[in-house]
């Protein structure tokens, strides 16, 4: 997982564009715009992270690195 | 054979209660975790397993069952026989959990 990746579609998409290329991904696509990321289950997790960032910023009235911040820390308690 | 939805409140329970059990550690951010989902129901539904109980565990809300496991990165994938830790590993291909699986079936 890489935080430039996921800031850059943080700044550059919409959730609903993010979630039709999170099915795109899925179902094997290529989306319509680009994602970093060395293969498609680095992709979606970008996407997924963005997806989850702008909602937090939306949902919290927070900025994107305090989003951030919580979406990384929910990433390290997942795998300590 | 159905994958049952474990949380650290009925995991001890589960691998109790199952000789043979095989561990997909996930969590809601992973993008290989969502990819291996399809691959993960293909394997439950093999003969070859039909005496493995295949167990999908959300990593970031169950932290014992993450513990026991020694969860480095995910998906990570454990296999359990008769309670005990056999091996785990942080993988995204299929065929390195199918042999894992064949090592306890």
């Amino acid at each position: 997982m890489k935080i430039p990746a996921i800031k850059k579609l943080v700044e550059t998409q919409s959730i609903e564009a993010l979630r039709e290329a999170e099915e795109q991904l899925i179902n094997e696509e290529t989306p319509s715009f680009e994602i970093e990321g060395a293969d498609e289950g680095e992709q979606l997790t970008h996407v997924f992270g963005a997806i989850w960032i702008l909602n937090h910023m939306g949902d919290h009235n927070v900025d994107f690195k305090t989003a951030l911040r919580e979406f990384t820390q929910k990433v390290r308690i997942s795998i300590n | 054979m159905a994958i049952i939805q474990a949380t650290d409140t009925d995991f001890q329970e589960v691998l109790k209660n199952n000789e043979r059990v095989v561990v997909k550690y996930f969590a809601d951010w992973c993008g290989n975790c969502r990819l291996f989902s399809p691959k993960f129901k293909r394997m439950a539904a093999n003969e070859e397993f039909a005496n493995v109980a295949f167990l999908d565990v959300n990593a970031e809300t169950s932290p014992e069952a993450r513990k026991l496991a020694g969860v480095t990165n995910l998906p990570f994938f454990a296999v359990f026989k008769n309670g005990e830790l056999v091996e785990g590993a942080a993988t995204s291909k299929e065929d390195y959990v199918t042999e894992m699986v064949r090592k306890i079936a």
